[in-house]
Formats: C-alpha cells, structure tokens, sequence
C-alpha cells in the first residue's frame, strides 16, 4: 500500500458500452451490456492488470478508454479532461499522451508500409514541423531503445518475425513519449519463447519513460508478475479489484477462486496434485456480480446480486 | 553477461541481423507471375501489341486509309500479307492501325471507369451512412442494366465517334469499380492495423489515403487488367454497330462489321479483325488472371 | 523403453516445403516411439514442426508445396506412409482421432452436431443411420453434453466454445481409437474451459485406454497430462522424457529456458526477479546453418554446437528414456553459475 495517495492519471467511472440487439423484422429492441457499471484509477507508472475469460468484455474496456469504440455511459478522465466530451479534434492531439498497443502484431501492421515509414508516422502527425534528417534519427533511436537494429527501416512488416513485429508496434507507441498505454492481450500472439523478452520490455520502458499501463490479458501468470494492480472482469462487470499481492494470494469472489484455480502449473507434481484437488472439489456457483465493496483498504469484491 | 545487458539495442539487435537477405517486392512479385506461362504468353502479347498501337505508323506497310481500286479484295499475297479489303485497303495496315482503337478504347474508358470508381467506392465504403446508400442505390441500379446493353444506349446517346464509345464504355464499367473498391475498402477498415492507425491519432483523410488505399490497390489493378478485355469487346461491337470509330479509320469491330458481307468471297477480311480481337481479350484475361494469383497475399505466409 | 512394441513408431520423418523462398525443412529427422495408453506432450513454437509431423503422418500435408523427403511412420506395424490414401483414410478417424485448435472451423456449420458425430461411424464401421445416431448420443453424453439425446439435432454455432471442443472430442473418439492426437486443442480456450476439457480427456483415457499425443506450447498443461514429454525445436526433438525427469532436471538449453521464461504464479511482487527472456528469434527455417539451431540464441552453446548438430542420446546419470541432443552439459554449467 502507497502512504499517499497519488492523483490518478486516469479515472473511469462507472463505465458501460451498449450495444442494441434488434429482431430483424423490427420488433422490441433490447439492450447488450457488454460492460457495465465498470470504475477504475490508474497512477502515474502504475499498471492495472485486466483479466477475465473472452468475452468477458477486456477488450471492449481498453477501446472505450482509448476512445477507439467510445463508451455508452460513464466518465473516462484523463488528469482531468473528461475524454468523452472532447471533440475529434482534441481527441486526436490527446492520442499523442494515450496510446495502444495490439493483441496481433501480424494484423495491426499496415503490410504496405515500411517498418521505418510506420514508425515515424507519429511524428509526421504530431511535429509536422520536424525536418527529415531529425525524423529519421528520431526513428532510428526508437529501432534501437526497442532492441531492433535501424538498418531494417526499410523493410516490410512479413519480413519480420511476430516478436519484432510486436517491438514495432511498441516503438511506434512510445515514439511521443505518452504517459499512458492500452496494452491489448500484447503477448497472446507470440511464441513462448518471445513473450518474457516483450514483457521485459514493457517493463523497462515503464521505468524509464514512467508510464501507466492497463495490461488487459487472460494470461494470469503474466498478469502476476507485471501488474501493481488486477481487476478481475467477469460479463462485462468488475468481480473484485486489488494489489495483485492480495488478489492472487487471498482471492474472495467464487469466480477469482475459479479463475486461479484453473492456471496449470509447469510443475508435475504439483500440476498433477492441483488437477486432482480440482476434481474433486465441489463445483461452486458463482453469482451475478453486483456492486463492489471494500471490505478491506484497497481490495474490492462484488457483493452478489439481488435478482 | 548481467541481467540489464539483455535488453541493451546492440544485445537484442543481433538476431535481426541474422534475418536472411529478402528479395525486393517487385522481384519476388515477378518470379511468382512469371512462374505462370499463361500469364506470362499473356503479357508477351500485351507487349506486342502496345508495340503495334505505338509505332504503326513505322510498322504497317501501307497507309491504312490508302485504297487501291487495282487490288480489290485480294486474297493474301507477299504484297499484302492479311490480303485487301472492298476499297483494295491492306488489311494487316488496318489491322495494325486498328490496335490503336481496340487498346486505346480498353485502357482510356477503364482509367475512366477507375478514375470515378474509385473515389465513390471509397466514399461508400469509409463514409458509410446515407452517402453509401445513395452512392450504391444508384451503383446497383447501374448494374442491372448489362454492361454492353448500357455501352450501347449511352453510345447511341452520346453520338457515333470513338471518343464517344470510350466515355460511354467507362462510364457503363464505373459501377464495376464502386461495388469493388467499397467491398474492398470495408474489408480492410476491418482490419486492426486501421484501428492502430486511428490510435495514433490519423484524421479519416489520411487512414483512407495513407492506410486502405495501398491496400487496395492490387485487387483495382486485376479488375482493371480484366475490365480491359471485356472494354475491348465492348469498343469492337460498338464499332461493328458503327457506334464507335467511323469510317474510314480502322477499328477491328468496323472492320468485322464491313467483313461480314463478303464472308464467302474474302474471308481474310473477318478472320484477321476476329483473331485480333480474340488475341487481345485472351491476352488482357490471362495478364489479369496472373496479376491475381501473384499479388493473392495468402501466398506470402 | 517398456518391451511391448510401440503402437506409433516414428523413425526418422522429415518433411519439407518449398516456398518462393526456398526449401524449408521443417521437420528433420523425427524419430520416437509411443506405447499403447502412453500419453506423450509435445512442446514447442511455431515452426517447431511440432504439428507438421503429426499432420504429415496422417497425409495431411498439402503437396505440393509440403514433401516428405525421409522417414517411416509405423502404426501398429504398418507404415502409414506406405499407405494409399484410400486405407489411410480408413485410419484417419477410425484408429487414429484428432482434436484440433479451432473447434469451430473443424466442424461443418451447415451439418447437425449429431450429423457429424455419426459420419464416421457410417463411413468407417458401417453403421446404419439409426444405430449411428444411437452411438452419437452417446458419445455426447461421453463427452459430457447435457441433454444429449436434444443436443444432436443443434448446429454448431448452437453450441459454446467448451462444448464445440468436446463435440470434436466425440468425433476423434467416435470409432474407439487406439490414438487420440489434439494439436493445441484448448488454446483457444480459457482457461477454465481448458481445465474441464483437461479433466474430460484423463477420465476418457481411464474409461478407454487410447493412447494420447497431446501438442502444446504450454508447459504447464503438459505437466499435469503427460506421462513422456517431448520438445521440439526448429524441426528436431532436442529434449524427451519422463515428465519428471525434464522438468527437474532439463538437459537441453532450449527446454530449460523455456522452463525458466514462465513467471511464477506464486511468487509475490516483493519477491520477483526479471523474467529471464530467451534472447532472439525463432531461426528462419528457410536458411538452417549447419549445426545446433538454438545455438546462436543459446548462451551456453560451445564451438561444437555452431558446427555440428548434436543427436538425441540417453542422459548421462538421469533415468532411462531421458533423451537430450546436447554438446553441452547443463548441470555443470549451471553448477559453475553460467547463465545464472
């Protein structure tokens, strides 16, 4: 626990994205929550870990916050600015403080833009002022700070492998300095072998740079290591938030306890006694996630609701 | 070895330099067109008659327009290779002057049809909303008309010429290009690197210029490549109708048009326009064809 | 090795692709047995050849651009390469079942779930449509579908992620095979799912006896279903054996690492230490140096291991059948305090 409490960098509030469901000969519209009632503060270098099973509605979180899918209801600030109410415009110029970095490096590369061209893209968005040979010095210490070599500027993005792929994408993300990063499932798409050199990285640039991030992941070992905080979604509603200390070592919500107990465990012996342990334990209902409750300072678990 | 040398750029940056050499784009599109042979026939073809269309002046040995009341309908000879029309005109002059109608009408009324097709399309596509539905209300009532029946119509419309049958050509093939462009620019705004380009904060101008049309590209260009061959027909039956080009310049549908009353006794007059016609179209499908299977980026993986 | 012959005899399998690139060996010279009711995890990364080999053994390997170039595939006894594709068809499905990634693109979404239980047990046993139908409610409930008598008039989109898993799981198991191969079959799953569909197979393998190769890229799945496990690497085996044995005591560079990349979900903030990355990249398969393929990612790798590709041979001082393709040794090194 921090004595003080810093001044979140970003504060959501009560976050929920709709979606309306129609019969197609036009009859009564109902609604899909996808995410509802969701709050949230990150700090300054803090990172919020966002796990949860598909669908559960991570994804749609990181778009809402990033104003890429904007929410339905609720209150993104961003040290202050409410980001909903700014206009495209503002949005825009806001993106260079707010970035994101995507589940599949294969698809979130444009293929006909060279790896260099896609780095600086930035740059020419938001320093048009900067003059050519700066550009490329400026790109090619990105290259390098992301453990690439600069000479492959001039390559293409099926000329790289997934994982160099992925430090593309992170280059681009950092090349204006932002204080805050949506990473979206940023290692799910890569090797094993590739995931701890990219996790690693993320790190380092936190120290350095004193980034925030909300690491949304369903990898909860990951998730573990890298994250200060961990919010745990379960049909688009928040199950329990805490230190991830507190969360992994004394999870509350039935769902959390399900969530952990199903890691396996790279260990035989203990994998083994984790399965059987499964087995025969009773299967627990997990209730509807209501409103969340403090119950000790810090650690949020949703009370179950009244139906 | 510590644990913070890992992450230094000289440590990390070894294994990319280990990436193997990569051929240039354009090289490795090549080997993979020129691995067809129809394609490549294809293109050969092309080439030559590009060839005919640009320096017929230099290569017909006659002038296209010169009769010759001594030589009426001769059979092929040494002296005119393709024999003579009803005028006593060399029929490979015409033939080779004609080239100039057949690929100019193909490749000016698509760069037409392109030109407003792809714009549109893009707006379909991007804008979305009640622009889109305007924009494909009228495309879609464009391509219920079939496309030659519509040459046709607007060529009659416009006046027999064949500047006039190039722009009403294009604009018959323009509704082609929309429906095209606009599937294909909604497939890839699907696509999450457009989503990365919107994180970093691109203005929807530049996503569509900078992000999706490069993408799109390589489809346009194969259905463009198609669409010549099927303008190339278009311009040769306008031309039969005496819609396109007038006489007396050559064009291969008038020379076939003027062929078909002497089919008994000159056959080489409608053989010659017939096989011209057949070669060009085949050639311009079997380019197209290739054009796809060499840029289909399935393969690239 | 047990004395009973192997039911799978893989000697020596290498399969190539020719791409616009070049020829990609991507696998060389595979070789292992499997013993009836023996469960073996395959490891490795993509381009690791852990699922070509399988595929190729089947005669799923599209060709061209895929060849197999070397090798004999022996189930019970005879060489499934040999086989026309008429009788390998008849061992496809009937004696060897298979569970793949996407549960969704392996089943026909025009086709009733119960349709496509039933096909193989018409086409490989010659089941009538009723007594197909009877066998494939069964196998539903076998898989543990409620309701499963309602549940095989369902179309697949009918049907959750989990429950298409299981679905596929009926089908590889539809004809009683003596082998059940899954290729990441729960790697789409989450993980609550994976876990149920982890306990389903290691009942069914009790309740029928198939044996099980199980491909993954995760370690600790492999850990908890396998009795043998297998890594792989740039077309090789470079580790094999006991589970026991490789996970406490690897031998090859490439496994320890692996084993040593994973963060421990125990160990809290306080306590963390920075992951230990494996530096690099996967090598590019269409140019194979000559010598051990890790080795220019392998910070113990000795000069022999950039020259000469090091073979599969039994571990010096750890149980039988603990293989490892190695020029160097590894608790020694490790003991000195190289690679920390």
């Amino acid at each position: 626990m921090r004595p003080v409490k810093p001044e979140p960098l970003l504060s959501v509030r009560n976050l929920g994205k709709h979606y309306p469901r129609r019969h197609w000969w036009g009859g009564k519209a109902s609604v899909f929550r996808a995410v509802e009632g969701v709050s949230f503060d990150i700090a300054p270098g803090e990172t919020l870990g966002l796990v949860g099973e598909s669908g559960s509605g991570k994804s749609t979180i990181g778009r809402a916050v990033t104003m890429l899918n904007p929410p339905s209801t609720g209150t993104v600030a961003f040290e202050g600015t409410d980001l909903r109410l700014l206009p495209a415009r503002e949005m825009r110029r806001m993106r260079r403080r707010i970035q994101m970095i995507f589940q599949d490096p294969y698809a979130a590369l444009n293929p006909r833009m060279s790896a260099g061209a896609y780095v600086a893209e930035p740059f020419r968005l938001h320093q048009p002022e900067m003059g050519r040979a700066e550009r490329r010095d400026a790109v090619a210490g990105l290259f390098q700070r992301v453990g690439l070599d600069p000479r492959f500027a001039g390559r293409y993005p099926h000329q790289f492998s997934g994982g160099q792929r992925q430090r593309l994408c992170i280059a681009r993300a950092i090349a204006l300095t932002p204080s805050f990063i949506v990473a979206d499932e940023p290692i799910a798409a890569l090797d094993v072998s590739i995931q701890a050199q990219v996790v690693n990285l993320l790190q380092d640039l936190q120290e350095e740079l004193g980034l925030s991030y909300l690491f949304i992941s369903h990898d909860l070992r990951m998730v573990r290591y890298l994250c200060h905080r961990v919010a745990v979604l379960r049909r688009g509603r928040i199950v329990e938030l805490a230190d991830s200390d507190t969360l992994y070592e004394d999870p509350r919500h039935p769902y959390t306890r399900a969530l952990l107990g199903a890691v396996p465990v790279p260990d035989p012996a203990a994998e083994r006694a984790r399965l059987r342990a499964t087995r025969e334990a009773p299967a627990v209902a997990i209730p509807e996630a209501g409103a969340l409750e403090e119950i000790a300072p810090g650690h949020w678990v949703a009370q179950a609701a009244h139906v | 070895m510590s644990e913070a040398d890992l992450s230094t750029p000289a440590a990390v940056a070894a294994p990319v330099a280990a990436l193997p050499p990569e051929p240039g784009a354009l090289r490795a599109f090549w080997r993979r067109f020129s691995r067809r042979r129809g394609a490549l026939a294809g293109l050969v073809i092309v080439v030559l008659l590009g060839i005919l269309a640009l320096g017929a002046e230099w290569i017909a040995p006659f002038d296209p327009t010169a009769t010759d009341w001594g030589a009426v309908r001769a059979a092929p000879d040494p002296t005119h290779l393709f024999g003579t029309d009803e005028v006593g005109r060399d029929v490979l002059s015409r033939i080779v002057f004609g080239t100039r109608a057949s690929l100019g009408a193909g490749l000016t009324s698509v760069a037409l049809a392109v030109a407003l097709g792809l714009p549109l399309g893009m707006l379909a596509g991007y804008a979305g909303g009640v622009v889109d539905g305007a924009i494909m209300r009228l495309t879609d009532a464009l391509l219920a008309i079939p496309f030659l029946i519509l040459a046709i119509a607007l060529a009659a419309f416009l006046g027999p010429s064949l500047t006039n049958a190039m722009v009403a050509i294009g604009l018959s093939a323009t509704s082609i290009f929309v429906r095209l462009t606009r599937a294909q620019v909604q497939a890839v705004a699907a696509e999450e690197f457009v989503e990365a380009a919107r994180a970093i904060g691109n203005p929807p101008w530049r996503i569509a210029l900078r992000h999706i049309l490069p993408n799109i590209v390589p489809a346009i260009l194969v259905q463009a490549t198609l669409t010549i061959a099927a303008a190339i027909i278009a311009e040769a039956s306008l031309s039969f109708l005496g819609l396109g080009q007038q006489p007396p310049e050559p064009s291969w549908g008038s020379m076939l048009n003027t062929a078909k009353n002497f089919l008994d006794q000159a056959p080489w007059m409608a053989i010659w326009p017939g096989v011209s016609i057949f070669l060009a179209v085949l050639a311009f499908n079997l380019v197209g064809d290739g054009l796809r299977d060499a840029l289909d980026p399935r393969e690239r993986r | 090795m047990s004395d009973s012959p192997p039911l799978l005899d893989v000697r020596d399998l290498a399969v190539a692709f020719d791409t616009d690139g070049g020829t990609v060996r991507a696998v060389n010279g595979v070789a292992y047995g499997l013993r009836e009711g023996e469960t073996l995890g395959i490891v490795g990364e993509s381009g690791s050849g852990k699922s070509v080999h399988v595929l190729a053994m089947l005669g799923l390997v599209p060709r061209p651009p895929g060849r197999i170039t070397g090798g004999q595939v022996l189930f019970q006894g005879r060489d499934l390469l040999a086989l026309p594709e008429r009788h390998l068809r008849r061992v496809r499905g009937a004696e060897i079942g298979m569970v793949f990634q996407d549960p969704m693109s392996s089943l026909n979404p025009a086709m009733t779930v119960g349709a496509q239980i039933a096909e193989p047990l018409r086409l490989h046993r010659g089941l009538d449509g009723r007594s197909a139908r009877a066998r494939a409610r069964d196998l539903l409930d076998l898989v543990r579908i409620p309701d499963a008598a309602r549940r095989l008039d369902h179309y697949p989109h009918e049907f959750s992620g989990g429950q298409r898993q299981r679905v596929m799981i009926a089908i590889g198991l539809a004809c009683r095979p003596k082998l059940l191969i899954a290729d990441e079959a729960t790697t789409a799953l989450d993980v609550t799912v994976q876990a149920e569909i982890i306990a389903l197979v290691q009942d069914l393998k009790r309740e029928i006896g198939m044996a099980i190769i199980w491909i993954t890229h995760d370690l600790g799945v492999v850990a908890g279903i396998a009795d043998t496990v297998q890594v792989m690497y740039a077309g090789r085996i470079v580790e094999r054996g006991p589970v026991e044995a490789v996970f406490s005591d690897p031998r090859n560079a490439y496994t320890l690492g692996l084993l040593r990349s994973l963060p421990d979900l125990t160990r809290g903030r306080a306590g963390r230490r920075r992951l230990r990355q494996i530096e690099g990249s996967p090598p590019d398969m269409r140019f194979s140096p000559p010598g051990d393929p890790f080795a220019p990612r392998n910070p113990f790798a000795t000069p022999r291991c950039r020259i000469e590709a090091p073979p599969l041979a039994q571990v010096a001082g750890s149980v039988p059948g603990h293989l490892a393709a190695a020029w160097y040794d590894l608790p020694a090194l490790l003991a000195q305090g190289a690679g920390r």
